[in-house]
């Protein structure tokens, strides 16, 4: 069985809180460096939806974010406005880690009670939250 | 950009004319569980680490549709239509659950039971994200409701288009079977949308 040291549940657990923290302040600039680009690109999608559902200028311009660095600047502006309003706080309470490989981590823990994970990969030495992680491997 | 073009559209609802449960059988025929050695058919073919991620992904990622349409179906119990696509999306979600276990993903940390408690809720958290804003704008009104269904399609169909990249024929034709399942999905929430207009 893999052990995850002291020092990598430190850095995970600084991520986790740095997430919630960046999606609070509407931070979407530290937010992206926490993150593999492709999760970051997922999670803005989500994020938003609400304005696609209702502007479908913003969701041609969301659409294109992956490929265009200028659409992705619009739509982060945006984003990161709607945050900062909505200022959303959430409880984060550390459950446990679980090791996926070398590579990767689960980390599980609690927001506002409720039980909820989130996927860690290594690359280059540098953990990142990457929502594709969440399949064990060798 | 991919885009959702009619043809495409009527080409893969002709040529597949299966439905999810289809799929479901045709994967669990292809070799359900041979994913881990020996038992693999001949249709099963190595799959990138990438490839097998997105797989996993992808699976996790139905349960938001079935969610969505499950609680909206519950708020407005005059449309039928969210009661029968819920039943098409339990299925979809199935059968990318058997495709994954054919490639030896484990997914049994994955809760995906129909208990009260269990619906609506994510362990990940841009998943909550896009159930909690679906169900915030569908329960403006019964007109709203349809409209995320239609968004929530057009999605999905474009995710799987992405995941599909580079897929060998078997996950394909998963693949394939879920986007034209989702197609007459979109086309019975624009049918609901034109009837509520």
């Amino acid at each position: 069985m893999q052990t995850i040291n002291t020092q990598t549940k430190e850095i995970l657990t600084k991520s986790l809180l740095s997430y919630y923290e960046t999606l609070s302040e509407g931070d979407l600039k530290k937010l992206a460096s926490l993150m593999t680009k492709e999760s970051y690109l997922t999670l803005l999608n989500a994020l938003g939806f609400k304005r696609s559902f209702k502007d479908k200028t913003f969701q041609q311009t969301i659409e294109k974010s992956g490929e265009d660095s200028a659409s992705l600047e619009i739509v982060e502006a945006v984003l990161s406005s709607d945050l900062a309003k909505k200022e959303e706080r959430h409880e984060i309470a550390l459950v446990s880690f679980e090791a996926k490989g070398s590579q990767r981590v689960t980390v599980h823990y609690s927001e506002d009670g409720h039980s909820k994970k989130i996927y860690f990969s290594a690359a280059s030495g540098t953990w990142k939250i990457d929502y594709n992680a969440g399949r064990k491997v060798a | 950009m991919k885009t959702i073009k009619d043809n495409k559209r009527r080409d893969f609802i002709k040529v597949l004319g299966l439905g999810a449960i289809a799929t479901a059988t045709t994967a669990i025929a292809g070799g359900r569980g041979g994913g881990q050695g020996g038992g693999r058919s001949k249709q099963v073919t190595e799959l990138t680490e990438h490839q097998l991620d997105e797989l996993f992904h992808i699976f996790q990622e139905e349960k938001v549709a079935r969610d969505v349409y499950i609680t909206l179906g519950r708020q407005y119990p005059e449309e039928k239509t969210f009661a029968k696509i819920q039943l098409s999306e339990q299925e979809h979600m199935l059968a990318a659950q058997v495709l994954c276990e054919r490639y030896g993903i484990d997914t049994s940390d994955v809760d995906i039971s129909l208990t009260d408690d269990a619906i609506g809720q994510f362990e990940l958290h841009e998943m909550q994200v896009l159930y909690n804003t679906c169900i915030e704008l569908g329960s403006v009104s019964h007109f709203e409701a349809v409209k995320v269904g239609e968004l929530v399609e057009i999605t999905d169909i474009k995710d799987i288009e992405i995941a599909s990249e580079g897929m060998p024929a078997d996950v394909l034709r998963t693949y394939d079977n879920l986007k034209a399942g989702s197609y007459e999905h979109l086309d019975a929430y624009r049918n609901a949308m034109a009837r509520l207009s």
